[in-house]
């Protein structure tokens, strides 16, 4: 984000594109409806009428799938109206006219079939935009990246903060906000295929030196090319191009689409390791489970989606045979044959982080103790931290200058058609997490929200075909097919429907597409075709539903089980089923 | 339709009380709660004034009540006592602190069988005394003529005055 | 004197968490877990609502048990222990704040998962499950906690507030003493005794003036 989430509730306008805050973030839902309380003008442009569309002030209507259509129209609109700020544009971008060449064929009137919106409407909210005092803020998260456009949908937004002047000043410009914690966290320390912490190029020759250097290898030990992205998992085993994988913390059989066929590709592996702190369905398939702590059980960092630092300590001490996630690293590595030993956080902190990226130096521990925070960049030990980026019009690019870059719309991949007539949408809901690992395995939480889960669909689409309110459905696509609880919403779009990712038996994920944006490779989970059916035995349905749900959790308890048989007794049946037990290919050494 | 109620002028009214005690007498009958439906309150400056129901066209007492006991009819909004609950939706609603709502314990009967106790709650709001020959009691008793029943007739009368008076003068049309 | 919990629907984010909070302090206290502030979302509104203690509350009236009183603090409050499950209350409530919940009889017994009597799409009135006792469930402003609610420091937007003695509070008095004084500006332009200075007061009867 280019500013920090306290200060979005100081700004002018806040543009919620594709975003929902309620249920992906309920502290900036708070920051809204203050900014709301404030006087700022809110824009909600979302296919649902999103609890924030209540107190917006213009609600656009946006169909599914139409962001770069969209957007273009919304630029569009901004230069037809004379809204540029042409001062900005001239001193502090480049590629205006490369930008216009393409945007100038996206008038709303010959957009609105694809977008929805109505013309004066387009006209009406990007003049709202364009116009506020002191700043505007465009807000997104998955609605605009799961997409197949995804990341010409973030260079279109960007463009239009910049064209606006709405960024480079106080609490203005872009606000991606992040879906997990620690995902801001995981990328601003590298772990991610082109970066090493702090966003320093594995391409760049200077940086291989520095960061070799530092950990004392030869550089050409460091790979010189951007490595693999983790949502291609699953067809790089299958061509072969990878044979080991190391998962930490994540449930892909639960979050990635056409998660069955994974499920069979990642049977290829050679080596499946899982970290974890519960038997998940990725889990029961590896090879070897390490378990690790949980956040109440370790010290680290975070980093808030507003570029924020936060320390947080340990509640309560590990149990049993569970390692934080360093010390698992570190002996992973050392027996690997690069020795790694830490003696707490701090010491990773400071050696990993601090030293070797510029712009968190002044990110101590001793600033950020107790409710203290570091808000990157964040270069001296004296500097108070940056919760606006840009300021002045200074971009991080070579020139400083901001590239204004557009892109022609294309259609989503899985169109709707006569057999799936449904979009299928996946979603979040407030009342548990990603896939449910934790949140799953919490009693008080199971007993507000628990499977299947819920599909919310309109209630035209609903009656057309004989579904009430907390029926159970069939959800099928040309993927699989799956059961859920049908929830007739009529802030719901006709010819879509929205499930959330997180239900184990109401597996969104068995019915979605997998096909992955261009350049980041992220999936595209806001689109593709299904259809929905009532299950005419509803009694039955309730009964296969939790016939389901215990076979599911018997099976995730008795792998969990497992790990408890005393290492001398591997390979001696258990009473458990034979099915359970994978025979060993070596007899275990003593 | 509009709605009538009855309109208090703070210039006026000079704090005596007597609309409260004319109300609390017209409602001190069987079924009925002996209170007043208005209340006098200071508003600074040595002013005071009683604040009535307005009777309003879109009235959110009306709209909040679950039972219809308080209801639209025809140019007022209507009290029918018996079907409150007490639930104080009304209370809330109003902007002007013009409803009220008490309670009492009340032990039912049944021929010489004492029931168990219940408690009973009364909404307490102007009726606009449509039941009585002179109109509002209230207007009847004040003191200082500080009270008057205005209506859409009056509304529109005033706006035709007004417009009248804007043409007279030239500068305001041009 | 009565209290209840109100809501400000424009702040309302729909999070649950006075749902959530509601839930885990009652299951502390050995009480039905079942949250009793209930979320409608809609279009038009999205709010958390509850009960409201009415000062003549009909489930008062209508429980066959007395299992439903007044409480001296001000709460409507239901004995989860003397209950019978009739739903009466639930019936007559018109805010539909009463919930019928019991505990499910999985895990106990060798029972192992809870299978539902009927479809989940039953209306809760009608519903109900073997072998699981159920009670009338609603708002007890957390009697187990000195009648302090939980829901109204858990909610994140400040949406819920504890109203407290609207009958005679200062809220009301407040509400009046406001409205008079605008009522001085109302009436700055708007005198019908201008065109006719005898017709000091009008009658509520039929055509015009005394």
């Amino acid at each position: 984000m280019s500013c920090g989430v306290p200060g979005m509730e100081d700004a002018g306008c806040l543009f919620l594109f594709g975003y929902n805050p309620n249920t992906s973030h309920p502290i900036v839902a708070r920051r809204v409806v203050r900014a709301k309380e404030k006087g700022a003008k809110i824009i909600v442009a979302d296919p649902r009428f999103i609890e924030t569309a209540r107190i917006a002030d213009i609600y656009m209507p946006l169909k599914n799938g139409s962001n770069v259509a969209f957007l273009n129209s919304f630029a569009y609109s901004i230069i037809d109206q004379g809204l540029v700020d042409e001062e900005f544009v001239r001193d502090h971008t480049t590629g205006y006219e490369d930008f216009v060449k393409v945007v100038e064929r996206y008038a709303p009137e010959r957009t609105k079939d694809i977008t929805g919106i109505d013309p004066a409407m387009m006209n009406e909210a990007a003049r709202m935009y364009a116009t506020a005092e002191p700043s505007s803020i465009i807000c997104w998260g998955m609605g605009v990246c799961q997409q197949v456009q995804n990341v010409e949908a973030v260079h279109t937004c960007a463009a239009i903060a910049c064209i606006t002047h709405q960024i480079g000043k106080p609490n203005s410009g872009v606000a991606p906000v992040r879906g997990q914690n620690n995902v801001q966290g995981a990328c601003d320390m590298g772990a991610l295929p082109n970066f090493f912490p702090g966003y320093q190029s594995v391409t760049n020759p200077e940086v291989r030196e520095k960061f070799a250097k530092a950990w004392n290898i030869p550089v050409d030990k460091l790979s010189d090319h951007v490595g693999y992205k983790v949502s291609d998992i699953g067809h790089l085993v299958e061509d072969g191009k990878v044979h080991a994988f190391v998962n930490m913390g994540e449930d892909p059989l639960q979050t990635e689409p056409d998660a069955a066929n994974l499920k069979r590709q990642l049977e290829g592996l050679d080596l499946f390791v899982c970290l974890d702190i519960f038997m998940t369905q990725t889990c029961a398939e590896a090879d070897v489970i390490l378990p690790a702590t949980s956040w109440g059980e370790h010290e680290g960092v975070f980093t808030a989606c507003d570029r924020t630092f936060q320390y947080f300590s340990a509640a309560v001490p590990p149990k049993g045979e569970c390692r934080h996630d360093w010390q698992i690293i570190s002996d992973l590595s050392t027996r690997m044959g690069y020795p790694m030993h830490y003696e707490n956080t701090k010491e990773i902190w400071d050696k990993e982080c601090r030293e070797l990226w510029p712009g968190a130096y002044g990110a101590t521990y001793e600033k950020m103790a107790g409710l203290g925070h570091a808000q990157w960049p964040i270069p001296t030990l004296d500097h108070p931290g940056s919760p606006d980026l840009f300021l002045g019009g200074k971009f991080s690019t070579p020139d400083r200058r901001a590239r204004l870059i557009a892109h022609d719309f294309v259609y989503p991949t899985e169109m709707p058609d006569e057999k799936y007539p449904l979009v299928l949408c996946s979603v979040r809901e407030v009342g548990h997490y990603s896939c449910r690992s934790m949140t799953g395995n919490c009693e008080q939480l199971t007993d507000l929200a628990d499977e299947p889960g819920y599909a919310h669909i309109a209630p035209a689409d609903a009656k057309a075909r004989g579904i009430e309110h907390d029926d159970l459905i069939w959800v099928y696509s040309r993927r699989g097919k799956i059961i859920t609880r049908a929830f007739v919403d009529d802030r719901i779009n006709e010819g879509a429907i929205y499930m959330t990712y997180q239900w184990w038996i109401g597996k969104t994920n068995d019915l979605m597409l997998h096909h992955v944006d261009s350049r980041s490779h992220t999936p595209e989970d806001k689109y593709c075709a299904c259809q929905v059916e009532r299950i005419d035995d509803q009694m039955w349905a309730e009964e296969h539903c939790q016939e389901l749900y215990m076979a599911l959790k018997e099976r995730l308890f008795k792998k969990a089980d497992r790990q408890y048989v005393d290492s001398d007794e591997l390979g001696v049946p258990t009473e458990l089923d034979e099915a359970d037990v994978t025979p060993d290919p070596q007899p275990a050494t003593a | 339709m509009g709605s009538k109620f009855v309109i208090a002028d703070p210039r006026l009214c000079v704090g005596c009380h007597s609309c409260m005690a004319a109300c609390l007498v017209k409602h001190f009958v069987p079924g009925d709660v002996p209170m007043a439906r208005l209340n006098v309150v200071s508003i600074g400056n040595g002013m005071t004034t009683p604040i009535v129901c307005h009777h309003c066209e879109d009235a959110p007492c009306a709209a909040a009540c679950p039972t219809t006991a308080l209801y639209h009819d025809g140019d007022r909004v209507a009290v029918d006592i018996s079907r409150c609950i007490g639930c104080r939706s009304c209370v809330i609603a109003c902007p002007f602190g013009a409803v009220e709502i008490v309670s009492r314990q009340s032990t039912a009967r049944l021929r010489d069988v004492k029931l168990n106790p219940v408690e009973e709650s009364y909404v307490i709001k102007c009726d606009r005394c449509v039941d009585r020959e002179n109109g509002p009691a209230c207007i009847e008793a004040c003191t200082s003529h500080a009270l008057r029943l205005v209506s859409d007739a009056d509304f529109r009368q005033t706006v035709a005055a007004k417009h009248a008076k804007t043409v007279e003068s030239p500068q305001s049309v041009l | 004197m009565s209290r209840f919990i109100a809501i400000n629907p424009n702040r309302c984010v729909a999070c649950g968490t006075c749902r959530a909070e509601c839930s885990e302090g009652h299951r502390k206290a050995g009480l039905q877990s079942e949250p009793r502030l209930a979320l409608y979302e809609s279009r038009d509104v999205v709010a958390s609502l509850t009960c409201h203690h009415c000062a003549g509350a009909p489930c008062v009236k209508v429980c066959p048990v007395n299992a439903i009183q007044h409480c001296k603090d001000g709460c409507v409050r239901v004995d989860e222990h003397q209950c019978i499950g009739c739903k009466l209350c639930a019936v007559t409530c018109p805010f539909g704040a009463i919930h019928m919940a019991g505990t499910p009889v999985s895990g106990v017994a060798g029972m192992e998962y809870h299978v539902p009597t009927f479809p989940a799409s039953t209306d809760p009135l009608i519903r109900w499950q073997i072998g699981v006792i159920t009670a009338a469930v609603k708002c007890d402003l957390c009697a187990y906690d000195h009648g302090h609610p939980h829901c109204v420091d858990a909610c994140i937007t400040n949406a819920l507030r504890l109203v407290e003695d609207p009958d005679d509070g200062d809220e009301i008095e407040r509400k009046r003493v406001v409205s008079g004084y605008k009522s001085i500006a109302m009436l700055e332009n708007f005198d019908p005794r201008e065109d006719d200075p005898e017709a000091a007061r009008f009658d509520d009867s039929a055509e015009g003036g005394k």
